[in-house]
């Protein structure tokens, strides 16, 4: 969370939409990323 | 007792097995983690530096920071976090309801968090039926006495908290943490314990 405030103030000295652009994605990519691996590692269990 | 398995169609999973897993960096719920608390701090940064004075995420700051407001201390607002904590209010009562809703059309991708936290005696719940995490398939369960009807129905007969069947002490395990639920959605699921 440290990170991400600081590189939030980073970002926002260029513009609003930076930061929130950027965590758009990366929520998006979250999303994206982690469910298919939870099913893939939920059907991994034997 | 260390999987729910309980029947020939309840797979059996490994718990720890996933806990050594989510040790891990590589882990995909450990990753999931970092990049949602990364997004948490950019969110804040946001709103308390160009926003007004307000988080949208950390509410312990915020309550913080309602105090300084209406203690007139440092010029803070009084409303702009009081909309914040009702608008996070409104956002994490959805956030239950969606968990509910995906728990029964895709039980696997529910994690079961809070174990740890609630004793044992509570987790339990009324009338002597086993609410314990052996006997649950999900912890939506605990604030949903009926259990999930569709994706793990749960067990409709009392049972000795200290001498029954399915008491095997799991839910007096300190190092349980969460476990994800393998409950079959089905027409007919299976049972999980």
């Amino acid at each position: 969370m440290l990170v991400g405030a600081v590189a939030g103030a980073l970002l926002l000295k260029t513009s609003v939409f930076a930061p929130l652009g950027l965590a758009a994605v990366l929520a998006l990519a979250t999303w994206l990323v982690y469910v298919p691996a939870a099913v893939r590692l939920a059907s991994k269990a034997p | 007792m260390n999987s729910m398995a309980g029947s020939a169609t309840a797979p059996h999973f490994d718990e720890a097995a996933l806990k050594r897993g989510a040790g891990s960096v590589r882990h995909p719920l450990a990753r999931a983690l970092l990049a949602l608390t990364f997004t948490t701090g950019l969110v804040d940064a946001v709103s308390h530096l160009a926003l007004g004075r307000v988080f949208t995420a950390n509410m312990t700051g915020n309550v913080v920071l309602l105090g300084f407001g209406i203690a007139r201390s440092g010029g803070l607002p009084v409303v702009a976090p009081l909309v914040s904590l009702g608008a996070f209010l409104i956002g994490a009562g959805a956030g239950g309801v969606l968990v509910r809703r995906l728990a029964q059309r895709h039980p696997m991708l529910v994690a079961r968090t809070g174990d740890r936290d609630v004793p044992a005696r509570r987790r339990r719940g009324r009338r002597g039926y086993d609410n314990s995490p052996a006997g649950q398939c999900l912890g939506v369960r605990a604030h949903r006495p009926h259990g999930l009807r569709h994706g793990c129905p749960q067990r409709d007969r009392p049972v000795d908290r200290r001498a029954g069947p399915h008491h095997d002490g799991a839910d007096d395990d300190p190092d349980r943490l969460w476990r994800f639920s393998r409950c079959s959605s089905a027409p007919s699921p299976a049972r999980c314990s």
